[in-house]
């Protein structure tokens, strides 16, 4: 009796045990056959129009905030957006100066006028036609109360559709800046039917006149987009299909690219580098970003409001020494919230290296011949903190003793910028493609990030001769001079550039950065 | 008590319990510093903006009044709008759960899977060196944080063997298989942690039950070592064994927020952390109501299972 219940015991035990060993096989097996993968069941479908093809499987730290255009607060959703919706206006990849995006061409027949004549036979993923209509209807949505992109639009009074491919804006005033705004966020043409059909919203089916059409998405999570058959440029080459996972996290991001579920990381961190190198398959390339990190100052608050302490931070500063023990050497050193790669970089302002001696005497004739100190808040992450860090004991050899406060990002902006508790903050600051915005943004009366709107004088009536003035090169002067009214105040304290760092898969081919440091994923074909 | 009747009882204490859950979480995110109008608002912000945002978002109300609306939103099925993506906040919790399900479910089994029958072998083996080595490895497996297990098992299972994938989720309705495989890490290191407290918890139950005298009657009676232990001898530890499975619920629950980021694993764990840091007031508000309903809920069917363990509940 007890002989036979020990069988079946056994017996039960030796099926459980088969049953647990199937099931892990299969699971295991599955994995041999896609986790090393880099595409799924449409990787070899070929491209709707154009040539390309195959699946992106990107990587971002950074999810996507909003799909609608005109309440994506945060610049790095650009990247995801640029797929689904087409802009107004398009810029050079290596320079960032305007060029015909849906707006074949522009010209400005009076000052207060600004003439975009349409691209024609082009449609959105809906079907619906793109015209006058189409852009007189987006432009007005973004002038609307309460979107975050109506800042970027301030000089347009009005908007006209001519005729059918020419619409006309009416500005306040002179912008030239309202250009690159239009390869902006603001610039981003959804389609008028749909938006109507979903009350006024993009937030959950966004339509555009972009490559790519919208298959789905999960809030923060992955926003996937497929090639829109209608496309107006045959010659487009891209992916079949991009999807987009978000992944905060460095080493998960890293991890991810290592194990064939995604095949192109951007925003990498510089200290999962090393390890992406190493993997045989995968490659590791940077480029020049706009995205800097300044010292962003509080100059209602002593004693930051004396020009001569910022000259002295400024020089007690090791750029070099931060950019290679904060950044891994993945950084250029800077002195303008411009990276050199700008048209507009102000070629003659100067470059100062480390100088203890001269900080020190620069407070003395300041009257702080024991130093100074000041509070200096900083995002609690790993790489802020090690820059906090690196600042605080390089400051203090000048006798500047720096108070760190950790504060996440939705904290900081407001006790910085609306509640000026602070004295200053450690900021990234992402860059706009359109450098007399970049500097209205930080330092003028208006400038979202000049807390306390501090009058600088000369700055407000410079960012307006910038943009008073058509062409590139009309405005560079104005330019050279905005540069040089930062330097000469030093109104921050800029650190270094970041550099865009992206890693893929070797079945990837075709990517070209922009030194922007947003990326578009034209031009890459996936294998 | 009847089963109906306790499920009046539980519900009565529900619905306060809720509430108050809710208004601790409402107002502690109010005590957060940090303005959602202007995060919302953006890069590119003007006062104007800020102040129109602010209002949209009724945050010109006074907290009572916020959370009134709240309440009332909420009465009427509406959990409202996602601050950062304009989306209906059921939807967003909605599209995140089912990742966040399968990694609980997944935990739990996991933790009961081990959990059990390690302690019963420890317990049966009390003082010798297998319940030594048992209760050695609970006390490692307690002490061990899950993310780093996690960052351990991606690094050998995955990046290493490649068995499974190093992050991300698929959906159940897509590929039963391939959603169970993504699952399968995060559940690892969270289940683990989970059985190593299982373990210890049985174990002791167990010693308790069998140093009593039903035992020996058994064994006198000649009944065979596996019979005692799983039929008699588990069946009167079960109460605090379901206890502790009940309590471990909840730490999974809590714990997948921090796996869930290990693993880029798009479940309310991590939904929660994004939430959190954009102040996105209606999405962790909603995310808290539906923690404490799904724990709400367990508590109720651990209830239940008492009653099935020890049928005296039954009739007290």
């Amino acid at each position: 009796m007890r002989s036979t219940s020990r069988q079946r015991r056994r017996g039960t035990f030796v099926i459980a045990v088969g049953a647990v060993s199937a099931l892990v096989v299969a699971l295991t097996s599955c994995s041999s056959s896609s986790s090393k993968g880099t595409g799924d069941s449409s990787t070899s479908a070929s491209a709707s129009a154009g040539t390309g093809g195959g699946t992106l499987k990107i990587g971002d730290p950074v999810a996507l905030t909003s799909p609608d255009p005109i309440h994506a607060p945060s610049s790095r959703d650009q990247s995801y957006l640029w797929t689904v919706y087409d802009t107004l206006i398009n810029f050079d990849p290596k320079t960032i100066v305007p060029t015909p995006g849906l707006a074949l061409s522009w010209s400005n027949p009076d000052p207060l006028s600004l003439v975009l004549k349409l691209r024609q036979g082009v449609t959105f993923q809906d079907g619906t036609v793109f015209d006058a209509d189409a852009v007189k209807f987006n432009l007005d949505r973004n002038l609307v109360a309460g979107t975050t992109t109506v800042g970027l639009l301030g000089s347009i009074a009005s908007v006209d559709a001519t005729d059918a491919s020419t619409v006309t804006i009416h500005l306040k005033q002179p912008d030239s800046s309202l250009l690159l705004a239009l390869s902006d966020l603001p610039g981003m043409m959804v389609s008028p039917t749909a938006a109507k059909a979903a009350n006024n919203s993009m937030a959950t089916a966004p339509v555009g006149a972009g490559p790519y059409q919208f298959v789905s998405q999960v809030t923060g999570s992955s926003f996937i987009v497929t090639r829109y058959a209608g496309y107006w440029n045959k010659n487009y080459v891209g992916p079949t299909r991009i999807e987009f996972k978000a992944l905060p996290d460095p080493a998960t991001e890293a991890n991810a690219l290592k194990s064939g579920q995604i095949n192109f990381a951007i925003n990498v961190d510089a200290s999962q580098v090393d390890g992406l190198k190493a993997t045989s398959n995968l490659k590791v390339e940077t480029s020049p970003s706009f995205e800097s990190i300044p010292i962003l100052f509080n100059l209602h608050r002593a004693p930051l409001g004396d020009l001569k302490v910022r000259q002295a931070i400024s020089l007690a500063v090791d750029r070099n020494a931060l950019v290679s023990k904060a950044e891994f050497g993945f950084a250029t050193p800077a002195w303008n919230i411009l990276p050199k790669a700008s048209w507009a970089y102000p070629t003659a302002i100067p470059t100062p290296g480390r100088d203890v001696a001269k900080a020190k005497d620069l407070l003395t004739s300041a009257g702080f011949p024991n130093g100074i100190k000041f509070d200096i808040i900083v995002q609690p992450t790993a790489v802020y903190q090690r820059i906090a860090t690196l600042l605080q004991s390089q400051l203090a050899e000048a006798g500047i003793t720096l108070n760190i406060i950790p504060l996440d990002l939705a904290t900081n902006t407001a006790a910085f910028l609306t509640d000026q508790k602070y004295d200053s903050e450690l900021a990234s600051f992402g860059g706009r493609q359109d450098p007399a915005t970049a500097y209205a943004a930080l330092y003028s009366t208006t400038g979202f990030l000049n807390p306390g709107k501090s009058v600088i004088p000369g700055l407000d009536a410079a960012v307006k001769a910038a943009n008073s003035k058509s062409t590139t090169a009309e405005r560079k002067p104005a330019m050279q001079d905005l540069g040089k009214i930062a330097s000469d105040q030093a109104l921050s304290t800029v650190l270094y550039q970041r550099q865009l760092i992206v890693s893929y898969s070797k079945d990837v081919s075709g990517y070209t950065p922009n030194i922007l440091g947003k990326p578009k994923f034209d031009g890459i074909t996936v294998k | 008590m009847r089963t109906i009747q306790l499920l009046g009882m539980r519900l009565g204490t529900a619905v306060p319990t809720l509430l108050l859950a809710t208004v601790i979480v409402f107002l502690l995110q109010r005590l957060i510093p940090g303005d959602p109008a202007v995060i919302a608002a953006g890069e590119n912000a003007t006062p104007d903006t800020v102040a129109h945002i602010r209002a949209q978002l009724g945050l010109n109300h006074s907290v009572p009044v916020q959370y009134w609306n709240w309440l009332d939103g909420l009465l009427h099925g509406n959990l409202g709008t996602s601050i950062q993506s304009s989306q209906r906040t059921t939807t967003v919790i909605w599209s995140h759960l089912p990742t966040s399900i399968m990694i609980w479910i997944g935990s739990v089994l996991i933790a009961i899977v081990i959990g059990i029958p390690a302690g019963v072998r420890a317990a049966r083996s009390r003082g010798r060196a297998a319940d030594e080595a048992i209760t050695s490895l609970a006390s490692v497996g307690i002490a061990m944080p899950s993310f780093w297990l996690g960052m351990l098992l991606v690094f050998f299972l995955s990046l290493h063997l490649g068995w499974f994938p190093a992050t991300g989720s698929v959906p159940f309705t897509e590929s039963p298989l391939e959603s169970i495989r993504s699952a399968v890490l995060p559940s690892i290191a969270l289940g683990c942690v989970g059985a190593a407290e299982v373990t210890r918890q049985v174990r002791s139950a167990m010693v308790e039950v069998l140093s009593q005298d039903h035992i020996r009657t058994h064994r006198a009676k000649g009944l065979g070592n596996g019979s005692i232990l799983w039929r008699h001898a588990l069946k009167n530890a079960g109460l605090p064994i379901a206890t502790i499975i009940g309590l471990l619920i909840g730490r999974i629950i809590s714990g997948s927020v921090v796996v869930e980021t290990v693993f880029g694993a798009p479940g309310i764990g991590s939904l929660l952390i994004q939430a959190t840091n954009s102040r996105d007031y209606p999405v962790v508000q909603g995310i808290v109501l539906v923690v404490v309903v799904l724990v709400l809920a367990l508590n109720f069917v651990i209830d239940l299972f008492y009653r099935v363990l020890d049928p005296r509940l039954r009739t007290a």
